[in-house]
């Protein structure tokens, strides 16, 4: 991330998400990002997506990375689970048919893969959306604070997976579970006033977070 | 781009792959039912000695770019849900949406000549060459308009139904019901804006070896085309920013 400014105009004045930053996410780490309620975590996770774009500056990826985890809203309504695992399989230059066969296999949807996506519920369309960002495997998964779905049994299936692609992948993650954020996170950033401010030691991070906070 | 297509193609007509096959049939009994219209009122043919074809050589080309610039100009909002993954941007959508959309006018092209040369018209063109060249210049100032005002559209949703209506503008004034140039100086000089216009002078004149051509201006059609092309690529780079934001 080199000095990128992102900011969005309210009431005619500029509120700064990001003021001239620069950060290198290095490999073999996980990162935190912490901060208060609308600090801006949700936007810096898409950009560093590339789902949005800086208004300045650059972001360059070096390795593959995620969509942000859990993220929902590219299924298209009228296909079905199976039709949109494929589509996104292919875009991503997978196996469509190995994706599918993780799909089906992890979120146990049965006979509603084939089913539109519209008639589905909130918790279906969650377990399909995980089990997507799970079949497809990222260098780097960006996690805005989904990191389980569905009930106790499936939500235990869901930390199991997440656990054996963070073996061989690194995570960006926005939570406000401190416990989450400690278990997971090498690393840690605290987003304040259009500011990153890096920690080494995650602790130290979530005390500035839990006095900014208070 | 391959999976962009193909979700494309399935998404547009009854959840099917197959669905797609609708497309080209808009214009393709569009046209038809205007040769039917015109039969039934026994209109007298403007030019050549087919009616059919004299109608079929104008209307190819300003259907083409109605119909084509249309489905562009519906492209980004329909498939919005793509955008939420980053590996997928605006252009990757919008020539996906250009294949097809050339596919299906090509298909459509073909149907209604074979359907014509069924009937005992004449379908062959005294210059194949210019034929072609004509419908593939019509093909990229409908693809370059429809990208343009897809973007348009991303922003401000209400421009298609303005567009749709610019569409009747272009309709009328295309030239496909009548000889542009047998009407008064006037009416020439304000329809010879109308880049559609050139499309089918052009398709006529590689038709009618004799046609009465000075209207047609393939430069002034086909920098308009580029023009606009480029437009909507420096457009797209500039609102990019915006448009993923919203």
């Amino acid at each position: 991330m080199n000095e990128v400014y992102k900011f969005y105009r309210v009431e005619g004045q500029r509120r700064y998400v990001l003021n001239k930053q620069s950060m290198h996410f290095q490999g073999g780490y996980s990162y935190g990002l912490l901060g208060v309620n609308g600090a801006g975590k949700s936007t810096t996770i898409r950009l560093l997506s590339g789902l949005e774009l800086p208004n300045a500056g650059s972001i360059k990826r070096e390795v593959r990375v995620s969509w942000p985890l859990g993220f929902a809203s590219g299924f298209h309504p009228l296909m079905s689970g199976r039709d949109n695992v494929k589509f996104v399989a292919r875009a991503y230059g997978e196996d469509p048919f190995r994706a599918l066969d993780f799909v089906a296999d992890f979120s146990e949807l049965g006979a509603y893969l084939g089913q539109p996506i519209k008639t589905y519920s909130t918790g279906m369309i969650a377990r399909l959306a995980f089990g997507l960002s799970m079949a497809i495997e990222f260098d780097c998964y960006l996690i805005d604070e989904v990191v389980s779905v569905g009930d106790a049994r499936f939500k235990q299936r869901c930390t199991q997976i997440f656990e054996e692609r963070r073996s061989k992948a690194n995570l960006i993650m926005v939570s406000h579970d401190m416990g989450m954020i400690s278990q997971f996170c090498d690393r840690a950033l605290v987003l304040a006033d259009g500011e990153l401010r890096p920690f080494s030691n995650v602790d130290e991070a979530i005390s500035v977070y839990m006095r900014l906070n208070r | 781009m391959g999976a962009v297509i193909l979700r494309d193609l399935r998404t547009r007509f009854f959840n099917h792959g197959l669905g797609f096959l609708i497309v080209p049939l808009f214009p393709f009994a569009h046209l038809f039912a205007l040769l039917a219209i015109q039969k039934l009122f026994g209109r007298n043919f403007a030019y050549g000695d087919d009616t059919n074809v004299f109608l079929a050589t104008g209307l190819i080309p300003t259907l083409t770019f109605m119909y084509v610039s249309r489905f562009m100009s519906i492209s980004l909002l329909m498939n919005k849900p793509m955008l939420a993954y980053p590996i997928i941007g605006m252009l990757e959508i919008l020539f996906g949406r250009a294949i097809l959309e050339t596919m299906s006018a090509i298909w459509m092209a073909v149907a209604v000549f074979a359907v014509l040369y069924a009937a005992g018209s004449d379908v062959f063109p005294a210059d194949p060459v210019q034929a072609f060249a004509a419908f593939a210049v019509t093909l990229l100032l409908a693809i370059s308009v429809g990208l343009v005002v897809s973007l348009i559209a991303m922003a401000f949703e209400g421009f298609v139904t303005i567009w749709a209506l610019f569409l009747i503008v272009f309709y009328i004034s295309s030239g496909s019901f009548y000889v542009v140039s047998f009407l008064p100086e006037i009416a020439v000089q304000v329809l010879s804006w109308n880049p559609v216009i050139h499309c089918t002078e052009w398709m006529r004149l590689a038709y009618y070896p004799g046609y009465p051509d000075q209207v047609l201006d393939k430069t002034y059609v086909i920098s308009v085309a580029l023009g606009v092309l480029v437009l909507g690529l420096i457009c797209e780079r500039v609102l990019r920013r915006n448009l993923l934001s919203n």
